[in-house]
């Protein structure tokens, strides 16, 4: 079973209250890749879950990789941090899907 | 006491019609967000086609017509939504003092002289980052292909102890 959107939504909650999150904003995050394109999204302070990952992605960040093509990741993450790398290995255009939470600070809720 | 600073953004345009979004983080100690500055620098591509349109009388002090760039669109996840939306616009006409250019001389690869000013805006209580959506259009009808970075400096209030 894949991360998908509706679990990702129920579990960003809990994970935003381990942060002592109370209210966050969130962002749906659709990124388009070029045949072979490697990306980097930045994501300090932020948690981006990943949503129905295709075939032939690799993403990886401060906390995790997701690789299914990489023997040595003995377990793959479905939720990133910090500065994540984002490679297509396939030969066609390919479509990686994001929940971005976004805690909201003091600041915010002035 | 406040204190004014400028969150330095740079955005790396690789096609022409390239769209892009942004965020921009904002320090929790915000106070508010005052100005947009701007600035762009060609990295690569051949100018294709420039027709001058200069409408000189002596063919070397001459007004050109200026090009937009780009057009740019900044908002909050507050009620406030999107508080600046502008179109970005490459001068022509900074050589020679800043006021003219030749019928023979071609843009640069820049697109602002010595001279440049902040776009000013007002946000009051900013949350912890801003959004943004960039469209590129510099190098349509001149270029082939291009590539540039596109800075955007965003000025800010900040408290200070």
């Amino acid at each position: 079973m894949y991360m998908t959107a509706a679990l990702a939504i129920a579990y960003m909650d809990r994970r935003m209250l381990e942060w002592g999150i109370e209210e966050y904003h969130l962002r749906f995050r659709h990124l388009r890749l070029q045949p072979s394109e490697q990306r980097i999204v930045l994501a300090y302070g932020h948690l981006f879950l990943l949503v129905d990952p295709p075939a032939d992605i690799r993403v990886a960040s401060d906390v995790g990789v997701y690789d299914p093509g990489d023997a040595g990741a003995a377990e793959l993450q479905y939720e990133h941090q910090g500065m994540i790398h984002i490679a297509n290995n396939a030969t066609t255009a390919n479509q990686l899907l994001f929940i971005q939470v976004i805690p909201k600070l003091n600041s915010d809720a002035r | 006491m406040m204190r004014e600073e400028a969150i330095a953004v740079a955005v790396s345009i690789d096609t022409i019609g390239q769209q892009v979004y942004l965020q921009i983080p904002i320090p929790s100690n915000t106070h508010r967000i005052i100005g947009l500055e701007w600035g762009a620098m060609r990295q690569m591509g051949d100018r294709t086609g420039y027709v001058g349109t200069s409408t000189g009388s002596n063919g070397l002090f001459d007004l050109s017509a200026n090009k937009v760039i780009g057009r740019i669109t900044l908002w909050v996840a507050t009620q406030q939504n999107i508080f600046l939306q502008d179109e970005l616009v490459e001068s022509r006409n900074i050589l020679v003092g800043e006021n003219i250019t030749g019928k023979f001389m071609q843009p640069l690869d820049t697109t602002h002289g010595t001279k440049r000013e902040a776009i000013p805006c007002m946000v009051a209580a900013p949350p912890s980052f801003v959004e943004g959506f960039y469209q590129d259009s510099w190098g349509v009808g001149e270029f082939d292909a291009m590539s540039y970075l596109l800075h955007l400096y965003l000025w800010i209030e900040k408290k200070c102890i």
